[in-house]
């Protein structure tokens, strides 16, 4: 049987606190899956996932996570593939440009801004699942936190560039091995979360680049162009995937 | 006090009884607990507390397909969940006693008052 949208997402909620309280995967199943049962029968019956809550989702998540396992263990195996990624978001950019240098400030700055932005993103789907907010707020809650890792990526590159020489800038082989290997840790992240998904933003955000760059436009059409292609891109390939995940929803 | 707010203090003994006539899932406990005019006002607080008894080894639980098509999840009692269920039966039984001498005024309050 099929659930109804407000059913299905108060699911996709409970699965995102539970998770973002590092609690075990395979008890989240289990009660999601109960869950989904009791919610099938009382839509049978006219009735909606009220009925579970008592009209409060936050009150009743909580007392979910305090009957559950904690399990940053079975998390943990996530960390590495975040780690990946991250290096490969932060030198495949300039790399394509030919740019890639590194200094301390930049060794120290990004994986401190890493965790920042992961620590952020974590309270953000956690206090949206529990809230039930509404795509605007989401939509500028995440537009919001999205601009603010931008600005400390840049903040941090602007500032260590200012302020000390980098200890390494890579010349034409260097640039190409950083390239080959972002490629590699995109990949082997991709392999180890099982999602595609960070596969096709990296190639959304980067081959349009380097094609840009690799045409013979003039330099400021090509800043211009690559400064907005990109972005658009990943945006396209993000709706295309909420598109094909709803979809898959609506089949099932 | 609602019933909704009492209950849950005596819920897992409830769980308890309802399990015991048999095996049994979820929404089916739910309903069975309304035919005693058991009702919550959020039904969804059964599930934190069987995951409770199911560590505590009270209950063991096996999947079987649903009608409705996704598997789900039945529970039955262990050894230790009748036991437990016994207990609970009899500190229900001093409980309900003391609670309805209390209520009916018989004795104690009154014989204070006479001093």
């Amino acid at each position: 049987m099929k659930l109804s949208r407000e059913s299905e997402e108060f699911i996709a909620n409970v699965r995102m606190y539970l998770m973002t309280s590092g609690k075990n995967e395979r008890e989240i199943d289990e009660v999601a899956e109960e869950l989904e049962d009791h919610l099938a029968e009382l839509e049978h019956r006219g009735e909606s996932v009220d009925r579970i809550t008592g009209g409060s989702p936050k009150e009743y998540f909580a007392s979910l996570e305090q009957e559950m396992d904690n399990d940053y263990a079975g998390w943990l195996k996530y960390v590495p593939a975040f780690l990946l990624a991250f290096a490969a978001f932060a030198a495949m950019g300039p790399a394509i440009r030919g740019m890639f240098s590194l200094n301390l400030l930049q060794l120290i700055g990004y994986p401190l801004v890493a965790v920042i932005v992961a620590v952020l993103y974590r309270n953000m789907f956690r206090k949206m699942a529990a809230g039930q907010w509404s795509n605007r707020k989401l939509f500028l809650a995440g537009g919001g936190l999205s601009m603010l890792s931008v600005f400390l990526f840049v903040g941090v590159l602007l500032a260590s560039s200012l302020i000390m020489d980098p200890f390494y800038t890579a010349g034409r082989t260097g640039n190409l091995a950083v390239i080959v290997l972002s490629v590699v840790a995109f990949a082997a992240a991709a392999m180890m979360t099982g999602s595609w998904l960070l596969i096709t933003i990296a190639v959304a955000l980067f081959l349009p680049e380097w094609l840009i760059l690799s045409m013979p436009f003039q330099e400021e059409a090509k800043m211009v162009a690559s400064a907005f292609i990109p972005f658009i891109a990943v945006a396209l390939v993000i709706a295309a995937h909420l598109f094909y995940e709803r979809r898959k929803i609506d089949r099932a | 006090m609602t019933t909704s707010q009492m209950l849950k203090g005596v819920l897992e003994g409830c769980l308890l009884a309802i399990i015991g006539r048999g095996e049994t899932y979820g929404y089916e406990m739910v309903e069975k607990l309304g035919e005693y005019g058991l009702t919550m006002v959020s039904e969804g607080s059964i599930y934190p507390v069987l995951l409770r008894m199911q560590k505590e080894g009270l209950v063991m639980t096996v999947m079987r397909p649903s009608p409705n098509g996704p598997k789900r999840k039945y529970y039955k009692l262990t050894q230790a969940g009748e036991e437990e269920l016994e207990a609970f039966k009899k500190r229900w039984s001093v409980m309900a006693g003391a609670v309805g001498n209390l209520l009916e005024g018989s004795g104690k309050d009154e014989a204070v008052e006479g001093k």
